[in-house]
């Protein structure tokens, strides 16, 4: 995207495993959101975000997953995260309430089985 | 003359061979010695009566020396006379142990080097008189005539017999009725009271009145006092042929007396006493030999009404004090219940009572320990293990022992009491907390002193001023206790008030030292006064009877740190004069610096130079100087008071500038500059705020910069100032732009962060820009 951060995505199963790496802040986070939305196909069950890898997240970074979120949810397609417990990255989607409104995850494979298993995120009960 | 043995005597030599005869005489005159001659025993009678030391060679003409020795000691007029035999002849170890039968005190054999001889004679003549001086005791016992118990003996010198009354028969607890010999006197007699009582025969015979005291050991009584008041009994021709005297039993007053002088002296060194171990340490012996029993003990109430054993003294082990009792039967329970002083035999004693006692107690006494109000407060109780008799006046002496005991251990008490409330004016009237002027960083410590006699007076603070100068100051009041603490307090107040209308360092002393002089506080008070220009690069000091600031530049690279004392012309204390001159002294200091400011008890030890406390202190200070401000005052207070050992009060401020914990960026006003604000934040944060959450520190940092990137319209507003520093436990970070925010609400994110993980923020806008002002503390915020 730029020096700051780059993008992987593969596919699995029926899902898109998107991952975060380097740090996310105002001067890529238009870029990223851009790559994101090009990377998922309407096939996918759903996407899975992993931001394990994520060095830096700061509040642009919440307004891109909350901007990708709803283009998912347009497309009754579910988002589910992966972040490290007790990360700042953690702290940072609980401060801002995505935790409340998405499934997050401890790591992909969790995440995936998740998708997989067609569990809905408690959309709406929050 | 030289005298080797220091002690002349007049000695007679008795010895029929006029060639050893003046031998003697001349090693003896050469000792400085009077010495008589007689060549035999006939010729010796005489004048044996006159001389301290009696020489006599074994063998005379007229008779054997050893049965004139003999003859000697049964004569109570010669009692007093030392006898030394000689002998050339006998040889062997039985003659030796023959001549010490007869009753010499010593026995040498020819040919005797003069230097034995000396140190025999002189050995001799110290031992007669040092029986002499026991026998000189103090005679203000008159009223014990008093005391009934009075009997009549008579002594016939010419049947060498003491006449029995019954009187006399009954105060020694004998059933002989006949004459006792006067020989068999000395088995009575107490053998250190020999000496006196012979002594006063010597005195009768020569017809002088004599009174005396002494110990007689009598079979079915033990141990008596015995006052003797005798008068020389005349024959028609005025020759003195016997004694008459009068003889009181004196023991109970003897005891009492002693036990008198014991409570005297307990006091006397109770009052001294600072702590209960000391005290008790010091009474309880005292009170054990007065009373002559084992073991005496001492039982206090403790703060919740329980009584504890909190000290004792000649069982078999030490006890560990206090130990809790249980007393509800036995001996100390019922002193406690009546508040009377009782004593107690094996029979009686309740083996609960003394139980904490791993010695047997056959016989015991306690009495209730009050205080001058007559509060009972404890037992002090003394035990022996074998039978005592407590009479009533030792029992009424031990009552008094501990109703005068309380007293000095409530003053004990109430010292310790004093020591925390001292403590606590003190640090009542210490800055708490002490804020941190601009680019200096502050770490205070006070610690009161090991004893209550050692607290109060010592104190710092900071003062800044409007102007941006800063006033750093540690300061000491003579004297100490809670007088002590609130001059000090005064004082504190008196520099505030003066800091902000004096120039310098000299002008406020002189003011401080005018209002002391007139308050008429009659105390002085020492002070460091240290005056910090506004850019922090200039430093005026000034002394007054106060040791000197430490000064840390730190090291560059391979260039260690220095640590030196800064120099100021000494002046008087504050107090001391009110015309003394105040003086200031102006120091460079370098870009980055850290000064201690301290009171002397970080450095003086009583009976030690100065110079050795500075030594530590410097050397602490440079061992430390790398650590953060609170780690480098902990380390030398630690450090000064282990080579000090008991410490007085003592006060320290340490200041600090450091440059570069004081990070100051401008970033352009561009989105892609976040990223290197970031790097800078973080890589500040992780070497100056260790225990902030660095992370959040960057979140918080960056969201407010993006803010002001984002957001920021105006003209001017090509940059944001980012700073970042650390104040005591705190990390403080202020993002500032010259533009206004168009709208702060964009989408709430960032503000919402900052919220939730700063410890405070605060966002201020005037017509110059925003300003978003974040201090984070060492708490990681949990969500």
């Amino acid at each position: 995207v730029n020096e700051l951060a780059w993008v992987t995505a593969q596919s699995r199963q029926e899902s898109r495993l998107v991952a975060l790496h380097g740090e996310v802040d105002m001067s890529n986070s238009t870029a990223i959101f851009k790559l994101l939305a090009s990377a998922f196909s309407n096939d996918d069950d759903g996407v899975v975000i992993d931001l394990t890898d994520t060095q830096y997240f700061d509040s642009s970074g919440i307004l891109l997953l909350l901007r990708f979120a709803d283009a998912l949810d347009r497309k009754r397609q579910q988002l589910v995260m992966v972040a490290t417990p007790g990360s700042t990255v953690s702290k940072l989607l609980d401060i801002s309430g995505i935790s409340a409104k998405y499934l997050r995850f401890e790591n992909t494979s969790a995440a995936l089985e998740a998708l997989a298993g067609g569990r809905r995120a408690p959309a709406g009960d929050v | 003359m030289k005298m080797r043995n220091g002690l002349p005597g007049k000695i007679l030599v008795v010895d029929d061979d006029a060639a050893g005869r003046e031998a003697l005489h001349r090693v003896l005159t050469r000792a400085g010695h009077t010495v008589l001659h007689a060549a035999d025993i006939a010729s010796a009678w005489p004048q044996i009566g006159t001389v301290d030391l009696a020489i006599i060679d074994v063998n005379l003409p007229d008779g054997n020396g050893l049965d004139f020795t003999r003859s000697l000691r049964a004569d109570l007029r010669y009692a007093a006379l030392a006898i030394l035999q000689i002998s050339a002849l006998a040889v062997g170890p039985t003659d030796h142990a023959d001549g010490l039968d007869s009753g010499a005190d010593a026995y040498l054999v020819h040919p005797i080097p003069s230097i034995v001889l000396n140190s025999t004679v002189g050995a001799l003549l110290r031992l007669r008189r040092a029986e002499k001086s026991l026998s000189e005791r103090d005679r203000d016992l008159r009223s014990a005539l008093d005391a009934g118990g009075v009997t009549v003996a008579r002594i016939d010198f010419q049947t060498q017999a003491i006449d029995a009354t019954e009187g006399l028969m009954a105060l020694f607890g004998t059933e002989r009725a006949s004459a006792v010999p006067l020989a068999y006197m000395d088995t009575y007699v107490h053998s250190d009271d020999r000496a006196a009582v012979h002594e006063a025969l010597r005195n009768l015979k020569l017809g002088r009145d004599e009174e005396t005291e002494f110990r007689v050991l009598t079979p079915r009584r033990g141990l008596r006092w015995i006052l003797s008041r005798a008068s020389p009994l005349r024959d028609n021709d005025g020759v003195v042929g016997g004694v008459t005297t009068t003889l009181v039993d004196i023991t109970s007053r003897r005891t009492l007396q002693g036990q008198l002088a014991a409570i005297e002296k307990v006091l006397e060194r109770t009052n001294a006493a600072l702590e209960f171990e000391e005290l008790a340490k010091r009474a309880l012996p005292e009170i054990r030999d007065a009373w002559n029993v084992d073991i005496v003990a001492l039982c206090l109430q403790s703060d919740d009404g329980r009584m504890e054993l909190s000290a004792s003294h000649g069982d078999e082990v030490e006890l560990p004090a206090p130990i809790p009792l249980n007393l509800t039967t036995g001996l100390l329970s019922r002193v406690m219940q009546t508040g009377e002083a009782k004593a107690e035999h094996s029979a009686q004693l309740s083996a609960q009572d003394l139980s904490f006692f791993r010695t047997e107690a056959v016989s015991a006494a306690a009495a209730p320990v009050l205080t001058a109000d007559g509060q009972l407060v404890g037992v002090i109780a003394v035990a022996a293990c074998t039978h005592r008799e407590f009479n009533a006046e030792s029992l009424q002496l031990l009552a008094v022992l501990g109703a005068r005991l309380g007293g000095p251990l409530r003053r004990v008490q109430a010292s310790a009491e004093q020591r925390a409330l001292v403590v606590a004016l003190q640090e009542q009237l210490l800055p708490q907390r002490t804020v941190n002027p601009s680019s200096v960083q502050l770490a205070v410590r006070y610690i009161a002193g090991s004893s209550h006699l050692d607290i109060g007076g010592d104190w710092y603070d900071c003062i800044e001023l409007a102007s941006g100068e800063a006033i750093l100051l540690v300061g000491d009041v003579t004297g100490k206790g809670a007088k002590a603490a609130v001059v000090m307090g005064r004082i504190r107040s008196f520099t505030q008030a003066l800091a902000g209308r004096a120039s310098g360092p000299a002008d406020l002393l002189s003011g401080l030292n005018q209002l002391l002089y007139r308050d008429d506080l009659a105390d002085m008070a020492t002070l460091c006064c240290v005056w910090l220009s506004a850019d922090r690069n200039l430093a005026r000091l000034t002394l007054a009877g106060h040791p000197p600031p430490l000064l840390i530049v730190p090291g560059v690279e391979s260039v260690p740190a220095t640590v030196t004392f800064l120099d100021a012309v000494p002046c008087l204390p504050l107090g001391a004069g009110s015309a003394t001159r105040y003086e200031e002294a102006k120091v460079v200091l370098p870009s980055d610096w850290t000064l201690l400011l301290y009171t002397d008890g970080l450095v003086e030890k009583r009976r030690q130079n100065l110079d050795v406390g500075l030594g530590h202190l410097s050397r602490h200070a440079s061992e430390a100087s790398t650590r953060s401000l609170g780690e480098l005052a902990d380390a030398v207070v630690r450090g000064c008071s282990d080579s000090i050992g008991q410490h007085d009060d003592i006060a320290l401020l340490v200041a600090r500038r450091h440059t570069a914990a004081l990070l100051q960026l401008r970033i352009p006003n561009q989105r892609g500059a976040i990223a290197g604000l970031r790097r800078e934040l973080r890589r500040w944060a992780e070497r100056f705020a260790p225990n902030i959450d660095t992370e959040a520190l960057l979140v918080c940092a960056c969201e407010a910069a993006s803010n002001s990137i984002q957001h920021a319209c105006g003209l001017g507003n090509e940059t944001v100032e980012v700073t970042a520093e650390i104040d005591q436990d705190d990390a403080i970070v202020t993002v500032r732009d010259s533009g206004r925010w168009r709208n702060r609400t964009s989408d709430g994110h960032g503000l919402r962060l900052i919220g939730t993980m700063t410890k405070t923020h605060t966002i201020s806008s005037d017509d110059d820009g925003t300003t978003v002002t974040m201090v984070f503390d060492s708490k990681k915020v949990e969500v």
